[in-house]
């Protein structure tokens, strides 16, 4: 069990995380989502106890986040695609099998690895970006915790890989394993978490499910000839007007009025794109947008 | 701890060019030096060469502490080595337990090379007490390049690091008096010279090997510089990670 209360960080004198509260109960899958900078790794940082937070408390299972006594049940995968070099993936794969109490057996770490012979003999750094990063998921799963932190976990990973790393998700699921992820693709948060936690700007701006996130918003995106500007403009329930080369695009709550107007001002069906947009898809838009 | 251990010496395989480098430049250098006629007098030569051999195993000590100590830190650092290991079950400590015993395995060996160069090749000959009381002390000294090297890891760049490493490990040897004794230096230097630490590890160790007698005063100077230096490492590490 995960009990975030009220928690706030601060670097440098600006806030990074503001009043954070939410709870993760035993076999929960949760993501994390929001655009860049929203504050998501900090947030996973203080969880895992490499941050100390400003205000507030986070307990996991009774512990605090850096206590020695959770290492052996709690398992993380970094954001950052890397991993220790000068070192074979089977001398890696042994040493996490040293460590831990009770380690996967060859059989499930092959089934989750999927590597041959010769790709466990090459060096780590020989590894291409996809590859690196099942290898660096194998290696948190070795120690069979019993709470997995994945900060973007499919990073880098092709399609094919993608599908096989949900599906061992998946399993995990099955067995009861809490997972906490961070995503920036929309189909992994809708497909796979129970629960979504919403960050943007360092706060928490929703508690919720795919489906009540689905269902919660009625938000339109309405895209007309750019003809239609002057009446889009006059427009009372229309907003977030953006004019782009032929069209423009606005943003509306109450379609079925707007699209009255519109008929009586000699606008056909074939001229209108409608979309839905919820605040699900206005973040990953948001973000895929920072990308650029 | 084992499984620590095994890593470190896998590592220690593949980039065992550096190692035997590290190793081998000072025996060369002592080699090379020792070859010339450092006096007219038997007895001085044979004292010269000793010191030389102990100032030049100290010297093949600092390169690890100088440059590869700090550079391990850094590439696990980097390469997210130490992230893996905070957040599995192994205890930091642990970490850096097996860190300190790669170097210092490098030191004993370091250590071993150069005396048995000294003793085959140029005749050094010494009671074993002072052989042993002489790595004994190198090796005590050791720390304070251990130290050192814990300071210059906390240097942000790697560029940097590799040019302050270079000008401490050069320029504190050779005011030192590692490559030649002080005493030939023009005065305002030999005073220098003397508040130097590399200076005092040398003078604790050719003080042992020549009489038998340890020198407090080095060793005490000795020991403050590595709690200064560590204590400033401690220091900026704490300030400058983000918690």
């Amino acid at each position: 069990m995960i009990t975030v209360e009220n928690i706030s960080k601060t670097i440098k004198g600006k806030t990074i995380l503001q009043d954070i509260s939410f709870e993760v109960a035993d076999g929960d899958c949760v993501a994390l989502i929001g655009p860049n900078g929203a504050g998501k790794t900090t947030l996973m940082s203080c969880l895992l106890g490499d941050l100390k937070i400003s205000k507030g408390k986070i307990v996991i299972n009774g512990l605090a986040p850096n206590s020695q006594r959770l290492k052996d049940s709690v398992a993380v995968l970094p954001q950052e695609n890397r991993l220790p070099e000068k070192l074979r993936v089977c001398e890696l794969i042994a040493f996490f099998k040293a460590i831990s109490k009770t380690p996967l057996t060859d059989k499930e770490i092959d089934y989750i690895l999927q590597f041959s012979k010769e790709q466990k003999n090459q060096l780590t750094e020989k590894l291409s970006g996809g590859q690196k990063r099942l290898l660096a998921f194998t290696l948190c799963l070795i120690s069979q915790p019993k709470i997995l932190f994945l900060d973007e976990p499919t990073v880098a990973m092709d399609t094919s890989t993608r599908q096989h790393f949900w599906q061992i998700i998946q399993s995990l699921k099955e067995k009861g394993v809490t997972i906490f992820y961070s995503s920036h693709y929309i189909e992994e948060v809708e497909h796979t978490a129970e629960r979504i936690l919403v960050l943007h700007h360092g706060k928490l701006l929703r508690d919720t499910t795919p489906f009540a996130m689905r269902e919660a918003e009625h938000e339109k995106q309405v895209t007309l000839p750019k003809t239609f500007l002057s009446f889009v403009n006059g427009l009372a329930n229309g907003y977030r007007i953006k004019v782009k080369n032929d069209s423009v695009t606005f943003m509306t709550k109450e379609i079925d009025s707007v699209w009255q107007k519109l008929q009586k001002h000699g606008c056909q069906i074939s001229d209108i794109e409608i979309q839905n947009k919820t605040l699900l898809n206005t973040l990953f838009d948001q973000t895929q947008e920072n990308e650029k | 701890m084992i499984a620590l251990l095994k890593v470190e010496w896998i590592k220690t395989k593949r980039t065992w060019l550096t190692f035997v480098l590290s190793i081998g430049m000072p025996v060369f250098f002592f080699l090379f030096f020792s070859g010339i006629e450092l006096s007219p007098d038997l007895k001085e030569q044979k004292v010269l060469v000793m010191s030389y051999m102990l100032t030049m195993t100290a010297f093949s000590m600092s390169s690890f502490g100088f440059f590869s100590f700090p550079a391990m830190l850094v590439e696990d650092k980097t390469s997210y080595w130490l992230t893996y290991i905070e957040h599995s079950s192994v205890s930091i400590w642990q970490y850096y337990l097996s860190k300190v015993i790669r170097v210092l395995v490098c030191f004993l060996l370091s250590i071993l090379a150069t005396f048995l160069f000294g003793a085959i090749f140029r005749g050094v000959t010494m009671p074993l007490s002072r052989w042993l009381g002489s790595a004994a002390l190198l090796l005590l000294s050791s720390l304070l390049f251990l130290a050192f090297g814990l300071l210059i890891s906390q240097m942000k760049s790697q560029q940097l690091m590799t040019i302050v490493g270079d000008i401490a490990f050069l320029g504190l040897a050779i005011i030192g008096g590692s490559w030649m004794p002080i005493e030939t230096f023009p005065e305002w230097m030999q005073k220098l010279a003397k508040v130097t630490p590399i200076y005092h590890v040398n003078t604790l160790v050719t003080d042992f090997a020549k009489n038998a007698q340890l020198n407090w005063q080095s060793l005490i100077i000795v020991l403050g510089y590595a709690i200064i230096v560590a204590a400033l490492a401690l220091m900026i590490k704490n300030n400058t990670e983000v918690k």
